[in-house]
């Protein structure tokens, strides 16, 4: 039963007493925490699988595992002074990174809802000084929670010594991320935010890998020679010029002139966010920067490199109409665009791709010549497959419906789907790999090696979509399940290094007749890879669009 | 195209885990003839869509579109339906000509061919100054003047339009309702979902009444009027949806 008719009054209900500019108006200020936690922190559910995001989960085991590994360096560290310099200087550049201001929807966003309500500046500044506070407090406590025991233990460190320590890494990250987040936003004067928010993000990434490869170094070292000299910042003095080191050497150094400069220091520059943040109204003081942050970028759109390989593929002579017919050229085109310009896309696949290429110069210039290709191989295969679940993703799933509703049947967007991840994300391991078999091979094995791992990867992709078939680009952006990956490119490449043994042995005794061997293997490969593909094919053509 | 009527649903039922989304509905659509197809939020219509498109499967019956089963022969009848979504999603963050140009090879149009139809239907829709900007720094309407080009681009025999004059401005709305008129004259069906009773009657020369997932009402224009006694269509609607509450 609906009702008829809401009773209306002729006053209107709502408060005509609007709070002036100084004053905060507390429910107001409580509405606004409540929104704003909930838009960060509430999980929601995901067209695409169903199944509820947990945003705060999400933080908690990431930075955790970040800083589980940092952790690892207390054993390097000479003093406790420079471990703690190192921890709040880590701690202070990811928050710094991690908490960015909104996208160009969610800018415009905030000015319809919340621009638009009689809300005194005061109190939306403090709403969004305690949902800096709140926000930074979990990403450092997240990340800074094993390093703190990791000091307890080598360090022996005290109760209240500990304590301390939380209570400067929170209030020196609460102040960073005023300082950055404000310097981004008058940065947009000049510069556009939404790059400078890539350019964060991307930063943010570089960081959290160089921190682990620093990690697995610093185990590797520590596992070779225990006895080796640790590291000590105790005698650089241009450290004491870092905010971080301000908070780091509050409560572990000495009452001398320098110390208290430090202090002072961090005193200043907690005072200085403080003020920034309940006091800069951005808004009013550059008037005409909003206008330039609701503008959307109108320039013309330029096309990816893959997508112009793509047509210089389609406009070879003969081949090329066979390479990339007009519906798989489409849904790869499709594909490129998109995943090119999403940054989640693009963020994702970038650690499986810094790794190969890390392996691939660490393999060939001090690995076992054999061994290399395999290992590059193996993360070769991984990033490819990482790719596979990449490009089912996209932050318009609803968009997926053209595919769904054009005429093309499923082993056309299935080879489209290939062309795609061959050309982002297998081409670099296929141009590694050959590289590395030729370096250790014959040229006539090394090619043969080249060409099954071709027909392997081809295999490899089919069986992921025939295991988990999709669209392109229909599903909501997921966590990538690393697991998956991992666990198929290490079986995958398990029976390929028994097979590379094998053809290798049976080359070395029998010449050519060992190569042919391997040629008849390839064949094999090759029609298990046509069966496959039909299998996942006949998968895609059942699904339903979930839009 | 096949003999028969253009659009056919017979006894069609879809289920979604434990609710029934249509029940048991049945319908035909002659060649030629804009057919109205309304209903309150919830009714089924974008369900009924979804089958006639071929993006979903019924759980029971059969979907024909000119002539061909969607099940049984999906391509066939996606290569003769132009299609409008209620949602109007598009890939925003690809431009106008880049979006049309893959929904041209797509639906495997030569494409110089499809560059000249690209550019007569942007210039038509007024975009063609915006063809090369990403799309997502357009409004609703701008959006759905693409997703009506992408609908158009293969000429098809029959279009499924929902809610498609959603944001659109006014001058839009008279072109686009000239325009389906002018198809309409050429022997092209268009099935037309909305809930805005005061378009449909206006141009819609056949209508069905979707109520909770079943039909209640279909014929023409004037006959769904008269079957509820009412002055207006939509006084009309109103008391047949009452009478089923």
């Amino acid at each position: 039963m609906t009702t008829d008719r809401v009773a209306t009054t002729a006053e209107p209900l709502v408060s005509r007493v609007v709070a002036s500019d100084g004053a905060i108006d507390r429910q107001q200020l409580r509405a606004l925490i409540r929104l704003n936690l909930k838009q960060s922190f509430r999980g929601v559910l995901k067209p695409g699988t169903g199944r509820r995001s947990h945003p705060i989960r999400q933080i908690v085991f990431s930075m955790g595992f970040i800083g589980l590994l940092f952790s690892t360096g207390a054993m390097r560290c000479e003093d406790l002074a420079t471990y703690l310099v190192l921890l709040f200087s880590a701690a202070f550049a990811i928050v710094a990174l991690s908490v960015l201001p909104d996208t160009l929807d969610g800018r415009r966003r905030n000015v319809e809802i919340i621009s638009s309500k009689p809300i005194a500046p005061a109190t939306s500044l403090a709403a969004r000084t305690i949902n800096l506070l709140v926000v930074a407090s979990l990403v450092v406590g997240s990340f800074a929670l094993a390093p703190l025991v990791s000091a307890v233990l080598v360090f022996k460190c005290g109760p209240a010594l500990v304590a301390g320590l939380v209570l400067l890494l929170l209030l020196g990250s609460f102040a960073v991320v005023v300082i950055s987040l404000t310097t981004l936003v008058v940065a947009a004067r000049w510069f556009n935010l939404d790059r400078l928010r890539v350019v964060a993000q991307f930063l943010l990434v570089a960081i959290n890998l160089g921190l682990m490869g620093l990690s697995f170094l610093a185990m590797g070292s520590l596992a070779r020679d225990k006895e080796a000299g640790g590291l000590s910042l105790t005698s650089a003095p241009l450290v004491k010029l870092l905010p971080s080191a301000w908070y780091a050497d509050w409560l572990v150094s000495d009452f001398g002139t320098v110390a208290n400069l430090e202090r002072a220091g961090a005193v200043l520059f907690l005072a200085g966010a403080l003020w920034v943040a309940l006091r800069l109204d951005i808004g009013r003081r550059y008037p005409q920067l909003i206008d330039r942050l609701l503008a959307a970028d109108e320039r013309p759109a330029a096309r990816p490199f893959t997508v112009r390989l793509l047509e210089l593929l389609r406009g070879l002579p003969l081949v090329g109409r066979w390479l990339a017919p007009p519906q798989p050229a489409a849904v790869a085109s499709l594909i490129l665009t998109l995943t090119q310009r999403e940054v989640m896309s693009r963020i994702k696949i970038l650690v499986p791709r810094v790794i190969l290429i890390v392996f691939f110069v660490v393999s060939v210039t001090a690995g076992d010549r054999y061994f290399s290709p395999l290992i590059i191989a193996f993360y070769g295969f991984m990033g490819m497959i990482d790719g596979c679940e990449i490009i089912k993703h996209s932050s318009e799933p609803a968009a997926g419906w053209l595919l769904a509703a054009a005429p093309a049947d499923a082993r056309q967007i299935l080879r489209g789907m290939r062309l795609a991840i061959t050309l982002k994300y297998f081409a670099l391991p296929a141009v590694l790999v050959t590289t590395a078999l030729f370096i250790a091979d014959k040229p006539m094995l090394a090619a043969l090696f080249a060409i099954s791992y071709l027909v392997e990867a081809r295999c490899l992709v089919s069986l992921v979509y025939l295991m988990s078939p999709a669209l392109p680009l229909s599903r909501d952006h997921a966590t990538a399940r690393q697991f998956t990956s991992v666990a198929l490119s290490l079986a995958v490449t398990v029976i390929t290094t028994i097979a590379y043994v094998l053809v290798s042995f049976a080359y070395e005794m029998f010449g050519y007749f060992g190569l042919a061997v391997g040629v008849v293997g390839v064949i094999g490969l090759g029609f298990a890879s046509y069966g496959l593909d039909r299998g996942a094919a006949a998968r895609m053509g059942k699904l339903e669009c979930e839009h | 195209m096949v003999n028969g009527p253009a659009i056919e649903l017979r006894n069609v039922t879809k289920d979604y885990l434990t609710t029934r989304a249509l029940d048991d509905v049945s319908l035909a659509v002659n060649r030629g003839e804009i057919f109205g197809y309304v209903g309150a939020n919830g009714a089924g219509k974008t369900t009924t869509i979804k089958v006639l498109a071929g993006l979903i499967r019924p759980t029971s019956g059969t979907a024909f579109v000119g002539g061909y089963s969607v099940a049984d022969h999906p391509l066939h009848v996606k290569a003769r339906i132009g299609y409008v979504p209620e949602s109007g999603a598009i890939f925003e963050k690809l431009s106008p000509r880049e979006y049309l140009t893959v929904v041209g090879d797509l639906y495997k149009l030569p494409s110089a061919h499809a560059q000249k139809r690209i550019g007569e239907w942007l210039d038509f829709f007024g975009l063609d100054g915006r063809a090369d900007q990403r799309m997502e720094v357009f409004s609703k309407g701008t959006k759905q003047k693409v997703c009506w080009i992408a609908a158009l681009l293969h000429e098809p025999d029959v279009l499924i339009l929902d809610e498609p004059l959603s944001g659109l401005d006014v001058e839009t709305i008279a072109r686009v309702k000239d325009l389906m008129k002018r198809m309409v004259a050429e022997g092209r069906t268009i099935f037309y979902s909305s809930h805005l009773i005061d378009v449909v009657e206006k141009i819609c020369t056949g209508l069905a009444v979707l109520h909770r997932g079943r039909l209640i009402g279909a014929g023409s224009v004037d006959e769904v009027r008269r079957q509820s006694g009412a002055a207006t269509l939509e006084e009309g609607l109103m008391k047949l949806w009452q009478e089923e509450v």
